[in-house]
């Protein structure tokens, strides 16, 4: 309870201004600077007003468009048409109304207006030629018409809905909001999604600009709430896990009044997710069970591990580093990494263990070796095939003269020895290949020592491993702490 | 291409190349040769002596054996299976037994001959020792051998009898002549008619020796003989004259004088009747008349008897550098072989090596036509035909190498029908040539048919000998040359 009071004592602070005439009436909390122009308006539409009293009509008239230019508000303008009418200038009465409405079309009182342009060109429309006619036009007779003054309305934020008097009227305007409005006692009522309503009183004049700044205040009440596991020391997130967990359970604290998402979490534990709606100036306990999650998490990585392959159960599970959720049971495990020699190790997964492993990558032998003796077994085998075929080359000679009369080709030839030496080349040349060969293979195939990784595996549910409990405790000579941990 | 990668592909699976198959190839090869034996040295295929071919191998059998000149060493080449020749080399203790230890003498056998086919073998070891006399020639042996085979084909090289300087090693009586005792030897029936004897030439002589009791005879006609001649002696038994025994020929080329040749017959000499009998010099003769009365320094070189039966035998005479003479023994006119402008007409050329060049015979006047003669039938008509060297003649474009070309002595007589060479000539010292004998195979019993055995020449060299089982060329013959007596070539 001492929360939600101390909740409500900080709530926002609101700030209203209201300034009538040329000053500001109340504060606000976020006041701009003063508009020179407004000002100079305001200045001359002031002046214009003392004119208007003193029957200065054409003055006034000419006044009241001097504010007009400086800050062109379309009350202005039909101040001044009601100078003109006053100076009976009927013919610019009747521009400056139209001006007015062209300026504001959806003016309150457009229609009177219209009205008032009408009566207005009917007495400047030139008398009648006949009897009957005078007799069915009646002079016009004019209601009677005085100058209307200025209120400008803002707020913070803008776009706050304004009601008169009452919200059941409806709907009057939203900010920011400028006009006439009659001359006496008004109540202004301003609403906006989000925020306090405020209402406040005027009292418009009309010599006067009524200048109207309000701020309303945010709805300053939060709700409190707390949240249980039976889990403790689990994660909880509001609204947005990505942000981070804003407490672990059990967790106490205030929130904005409405809907709200809740996730607590914890590793080896299934996340609980809620919705729930905060109150202002309530509090709520809510209580979340978390299940045992139904497998196992196996980190991977270890240095040089980038990019390495993790294979389960001869699947490919992931690239390193990663984690990779594993089903309860036996599992064989392999790591390919490029260059290095493969891991490989069986590992047992129970519900809730989180297993790291750390690979220490042991690189494979360089195949230099085994290129060169590729290379030395293709160089010698060609040599081979070249000298066996010079052997075999001499052979068909040796028997081509054998089978030509002609010739008297003895058994001490010379090519006898020739060939001989051919053959026991090509012999030691494929023998050489061979064995190059062989060499070749057995480098390619030379593995060096294997990678290993060192394995550590947690089971969540259990108490965090790596809390320790510091526990007083007294002996007879004095006291000290006992030190209690899991690892 | 195809070919070569399947083969090669093939050779991968199956290990690799053979390098017996250059081996296999050429143990098929028309000309075997027996190149550079262990101990010898220079001069290997210069004293050749066919032994009569073994009755016990199945298949094509020959046996030969040849002996170092230059060097102590000798061999048997045994020729079985497929022909390919397996040679068998005398050892130390065995050349030691000979005589031929080589802290005795770095010199070999020169000459040999066999008394029967089965032995002994007569071997001439004319320069075997150094001189014991001082007279500055060394005195010679002859060695009695005999060349028992087991069961295996193995021959052993059994010392028999050793007669030196006519004197026997073992105690016999001194006898003339002297000097290079065993120059040439052979056999022959010159003193005792039905009998073997070994007839041995020496520097101033020539004797007959028996195994057992030395010698029976020697020459009378000693100062002829006794001329030192330029070349080596040349030696031929036969019954060149009318009477029961054989004569032996032997000739005395002399360099840059008139060669000989003289037939010695046993007995009485008539022109001194007083005399004991002996070898006396019955005739004499150097380049026949009836062909032209040049002297030929060269004539007597080498000897061939031809014999005809029941007739008196044929005598072929070497006479280089450039002819050998055909002298009848029933007096017709010698037919005369030489090795220049006897190829006419062109068209009876022979046409045998296209890559070498040799169409024909050397023409030069140097090229030592008439160095060795020989008889050999190679073409399997019974007829043997003449073998001449021209130990210096051209190959191709090889210098010097040696040839050896064969005639038909029933044909026109002067056309060689064969013209045979190294096919890997060595220039100017290759003498191929040196040596000529017949070998004679045994292949009747498996590729020939039955009772018929094949003869093939064999050529000696410098470093070697060539067996030609076939020869080259296609010759315009009136008969085909025998085919080859291997299995292989039928």
């Amino acid at each position: 309870m001492e929360r939600l009071l101390k909740l409500a004592s900080v709530s926002a602070l609101c700030l209203v201004g209201v300034t009538v005439g040329s000053e500001r009436v109340g504060l606000a909390q976020e006041q701009t600077a003063p508009d020179p122009a407004l000002q100079a308006a305001k200045a001359q539409f002031e002046e214009a007003q003392v004119l208007y009293i003193k029957e200065q009509w054409d003055e006034a008239a000419t006044s009241f468009l001097a504010a007009y230019d400086k800050k062109p508000f379309s009350s202005f303008l039909f101040n001044a048409a009601v100078a003109l009418e006053k100076a009976k200038k009927l013919d610019r009465a009747v521009d400056m109304f139209q001006r007015y409405l062209d300026k504001d079309p959806q003016a309150r009182d457009a229609a009177d207006v219209k009205t008032r342009i009408e009566s207005l060109k009917a007495l400047l429309a030139p008398p009648p030629t006949t009897k009957s006619e005078k007799v069915s036009a009646p002079a016009a007779v004019l209601p009677s018409i005085a100058t209307k003054g200025l209120v400008i309305i803002e707020s913070k934020p803008t776009g706050a809905t304004i009601y008169l008097d009452d919200k059941a009227k409806g709907t009057f305007a939203t900010t920011p909001w400028q006009g006439s409005l009659e001359p006496k006692p008004v109540k202004l009522i301003f609403e906006a999604q989000g925020f306090k309503s405020e209402e406040r009183e005027i009292t418009p004049r009309t010599d006067k600009v009524v200048e109207l700044y309000i701020s309303l205040s945010e709805q300053h009440f939060l709700g409190w709430i707390e949240v249980i596991a039976n889990v403790p020391g689990a994660d909880v997130f509001i609204d947005r896990q990505e942000i981070g967990a804003i407490g672990k359970t059990p967790y106490t604290g205030h929130l904005k009044p409405g809907q709200h998402t809740l996730w607590v979490s914890r590793p080896g534990y299934q996340t609980a997710q809620k919705e729930i709606i905060v109150e202002p100036g309530t509090a709520t306990t809510h209580t979340i069970s978390l299940d045992t999650v139904a497998y196992a998490v196996l980190k991977a990585g270890g240095r040089d591990s980038k990019g390495a392959r993790l294979m389960v159960d001869g699947t490919l599970a992931c690239t390193m580093p990663c984690e990779h959720r594993l089903d309860p049971g036996d599992h064989q495990i392999v790591v390919q990494q490029e260059d290095m020699e493969a891991y490989s190790g069986k590992l047992t997964a129970n519900r809730a263990d989180e297993t790291s492993l750390d690979l220490q990558f042991s690189p494979k032998p360089p195949r230099t070796k085994a290129w060169a003796w590729a290379v030395a077994s293709a160089v010698s085998f060609s040599l081979a095939i070249w000298r066996a075929a010079d052997g075999m080359s001499v052979n068909d000679q040796i028997n081509n003269d054998i089978g030509n009369l002609t010739k008297f080709t003895n058994n001490s030839d010379s090519r006898r020895s020739t060939g001989r030496w051919d053959y026991i080349e090509a012999d030691v040349l494929f023998g050489v290949g061979a064995i190059a060969g062989l060499m070749s293979l057995w480098n390619f195939l030379e593995a060096g020592p294997p990678s290993t990784a060192a394995v550590n595996t947690v089971n969540r549910t259990g108490p965090d491993p790596k809390k320790l409990s510091l526990v007083p405790f007294g002996v007879p000579d004095g006291a000290g702490l006992a030190a209690t941990g899991r690892f | 291409m195809r070919r070569t990668i399947l083969a090669l592909s093939a050779l991968a699976l199956m290990g690799g190349c053979n390098p017996d198959d250059f081996g296999s190839a050429l143990d098929k090869a028309p000309v075997q040769y027996i190149g550079e034996p262990s101990g010898f040295a220079t001069n290997v295929g210069r004293t050749l002596l066919p032994l009569a071919p073994p009755t016990d191998k199945p298949k094509v059998a020959a046996r030969l054996l040849f002996a170092g000149t230059d060097a102590p060493s000798l061999a048997v080449a045994d020729f079985n299976g497929d022909g390919n020749p397996q040679v068998q080399l005398a050892s130390s203790d065995e050349l030691g037994a000979l005589g031929l230890s080589s802290d005795v003498s770095k010199n070999g056998i020169s000459s040999a001959a066999w008394l029967s086919p089965a032995g002994p073998i007569i071997l001439g070891m004319p320069n075997v020792f150094p001189d014991p006399q001082g007279q500055g020639t060394p005195p010679g042996r002859v060695a009695f051998l005999n060349l028992p085979a087991d069961a295996s084909g193995k021959v052993a090289f059994q010392y028999a009898r050793i007669w030196q300087d006519g004197v026997s090693t073992d105690g016999a009586p001194s006898t003339q002549p002297r000097g290079h005792f065993g120059l040439a030897v052979a056999r022959g029936q010159v003193t005792q008619g039905t009998t073997d004897e070994a007839i041995v030439v020496a520097d101033n002589g020539v004797s007959v020796v028996s195994v057992t009791s030395g010698l029976s005879a020697s020459s009378t006609c000693t100062g002829a003989l006794a001329t030192p001649p330029d070349l080596h002696r040349s030696l031929a038994v036969a019954n060149f004259l009318s009477g029961g025994n054989q004569e032996i020929a032997v000739g005395l080329p002399v360099k840059g004088k008139a060669g000989q040749v003289f037939i010695l017959q046993y007995g009485i000499d008539p022109a001194n009747p007083t005399l004991p009998a002996g070898l006396f010099c019955a005739r004499k003769f150097g380049v026949p008349n009836s062909v032209g009365n040049a002297a030929v320094g060269g004539f007597g070189t080498a000897l061939a008897a031809v014999p005809h039966g029941a007739g008196l035998a044929d005598l072929v005479v070497g006479a280089p550098p450039n002819q050998v003479y055909l002298v009848y023994g029933d007096g017709r006119t010698p037919k005369v072989f030489t090795n220049k402008a006897q190829l006419d007409p062109i068209s009876r050329k022979p046409e045998l090596d296209p890559n070498t060049g040799n169409s024909e015979p050397d023409n030069n006047n140097d090229s030592e036509f008439g160095q060795r003669v020989a008889l050999v039938d190679i073409d399997g008509d019974g007829t043997q035909e003449l073998a001449v060297t021209a130990l210096q003649a051209d190959v191709g474009g090889t210098p010097k190498a040696g040839k050896v070309y064969v005639y038909k002595l029933d044909g026109d007589g002067t056309t060689p029908i064969a013209v045979v060479y190294d096919s890997n000539p060595i220039a100017n010292t290759g003498y191929f040539g040196i040596g000529l004998a017949e070998l004679e195979f045994n292949s009747s019993l498996a590729c020939a048919p039955k009772g018929k055995d094949a003869h093939v020449l064999v050529v000696g060299d410098d470093l070697g000998i060539f067996t030609f089982f076939r020869f080259a060329g296609t010759l315009d013959l009136t008969k085909p040359i025998a085919s080859d007596p291997r299995c292989f070539a039928q």
